[in-house]
């Protein structure tokens, strides 16, 4: 009997008997089953009607075969005694157990069997599997990341690249329940290798877009409208020019312009503080600028760039009265209710 | 009573009855059997009465090429089963005697 001969779906039935047959030895499965498909073609050429209504499902032939066979209980002798006969038929009754929700849960899914739409959603697999093997070849070496990947820079060949192996996985994916034992085992394997792979490594890489967004906060909303900077002043209406704001975290708000670009420092320099001139340790605290003017004069005489008097708030404790936040003051010093 | 229960206990006996007639595969030997009166039977229930007959050493196998379909594995008695046969047989005419005797006058023949 050549493949070509056997309708799919007596190989359809075929494997679903040898699969609830899978705990037997494979030498004796393989014997209860050598005339199966030669007598399903028959059957099949016989008559009307699917094969399932004609000889009952698939799972419930294998148990009549297996019964009949008197295989329904391990044979004891030799090698198969023991701790090694409990464990099979333990993996039977997992088999059974199995078989049995795979029906229940079908049934809810309206379906026969619950992995007959797992089949049905094999197709899918194959292709997400040709497109994340894609990536596996080409995105991955380029460092940079896109749906569709690109190889040195040509996203034609990227996109050329992912059709061809997804059309290979697809034909794989066809032909690998045919295969024989081993090389079908080890298509199985890298199947799951390349799951695996694909949701280990490949899945942050899709979240990667919302991070970007996340970790560089153009401004804060506040009151309904965009606050891009803050400018802290003392009681006397004298601006603060090393005030830092924190969070009731105690962690520096991340807000103002990123890049200190003007005064005189030029871009990508650290920031200093100008009451110590060392420079600032968390630097991505306010102010990011230490030359900052502010929104408007004092009243009094302006004290820009000088060391902040001592009354007013010190770096780490910036004065609450004339900041237009709430969040300001550090965690030790907010009230508890 | 369900006849499906009634034939696993004697579906050995039965196709050992139709190998003595003549040799044959295994949906031959469903068929033979359904012909003679054994709709219930199942395919499943004959193929793996089958391999286990064989497997105890009452049959011998053997395949015949065939042009236009598959080749067939025929099943033939060994004297291992026609012994298995003869006695079955005798197991079974008592039994059904004895069967037949209480349930007398109940079915009207």
């Amino acid at each position: 009997m050549t493949p070509e001969t056997v309708t799919a779906e007596v190989e359809q039935y075929c494997a679903s008997v040898r699969d609830a047959l899978a705990d037997l030895a494979p030498d004796v499965r393989d014997d209860l089953l050598e005339d199966l498909a030669d007598h399903l073609m028959e059957v099949a050429a016989e008559g009307e009607g699917s094969l399932a209504d004609r000889l009952g499902e698939p799972s419930s032939y294998a148990a009549e075969l297996r019964s009949a066979a008197g295989l329904d209980v391990p044979e004891a002798a030799g090698e198969h005694a023991g701790l090694q006969d409990r464990i099979l038929v333990t993996v039977r009754r997992a088999g059974a157990a199995g078989a049995q929700a795979d029906s229940r849960l079908g049934r809810v899914l309206g379906y026969p069997k619950a992995s007959q739409l797992i089949r049905a959603l094999a197709p899918g697999w194959w292709v997400l599997r040709g497109w994340i093997v894609a990536q596996l070849v080409c995105a991955h070496r380029d460092g940079g990341w896109s749906y569709i990947p690109t190889v040195g820079n040509s996203a034609l060949l990227g996109a050329a690249i992912t059709v061809a192996l997804i059309a290979v996985s697809v034909v794989l994916g066809r032909r690998t329940p045919h295969f024989a034992d081993w090389p079908r085992r080890i298509a199985y394997a890298a199947s799951l290798a390349v799951a695996v792979w694909g949701a280990v490594v490949l899945a942050p890489y899709l979240r990667e877009t919302n991070y970007t967004i996340q970790s560089v906060p153009a401004g804060a909303d506040m009151y309904g409208g965009g606050v891009s900077d803050l400018y802290v002043y003392d009681q006397s209406g004298n601006l603060v020019p090393s005030a830092r704001i924190y969070d009731q975290n105690g962690n520096p708000l991340q807000i103002g312009v990123p890049d200190c670009t003007d005064g005189g420092r030029g871009a990508g320099s650290t920031p200093i503080d100008p009451s110590t001139g060392e420079p600032l340790t968390n630097d991505w605290s306010y102010p990011l600028c230490p030359d900052q003017t502010g929104p408007f004069q004092p009243p009094g005489p302006v004290q820009s760039g000088a060391p902040t008097p001592s009354n007013a708030a010190s770096p780490t404790a910036p004065a609450t009265s004339a900041t237009s936040t709430k969040t300001t003051g550090p965690p030790m010093a907010s009230s508890s209710p | 009573m369900d006849s499906t229960q009634l034939l696993k206990g004697v579906l050995d006996l039965a196709v050992l009855a139709v190998l003595r007639e003549e040799d044959g595969y295994g949906y031959d030997i469903v068929r033979r059997l359904r012909s003679a009166g054994l709709d219930e039977v199942g395919d499943a229930s004959v193929y793996g009465t089958l391999r286990r007959l064989y497997s105890g050493g009452a049959l011998t196998t053997y395949v015949v090429p065939s042009e236009e379909g598959p080749h067939r594995k025929y099943y033939a008695l060994n004297s291992a089963g026609r012994t298995q046969l003869e006695l079955s047989a005798k197991v079974w005419a008592e039994f059904s005697r004895s069967m037949s005797t209480m349930l007398e006058g109940i079915v009207a023949a």
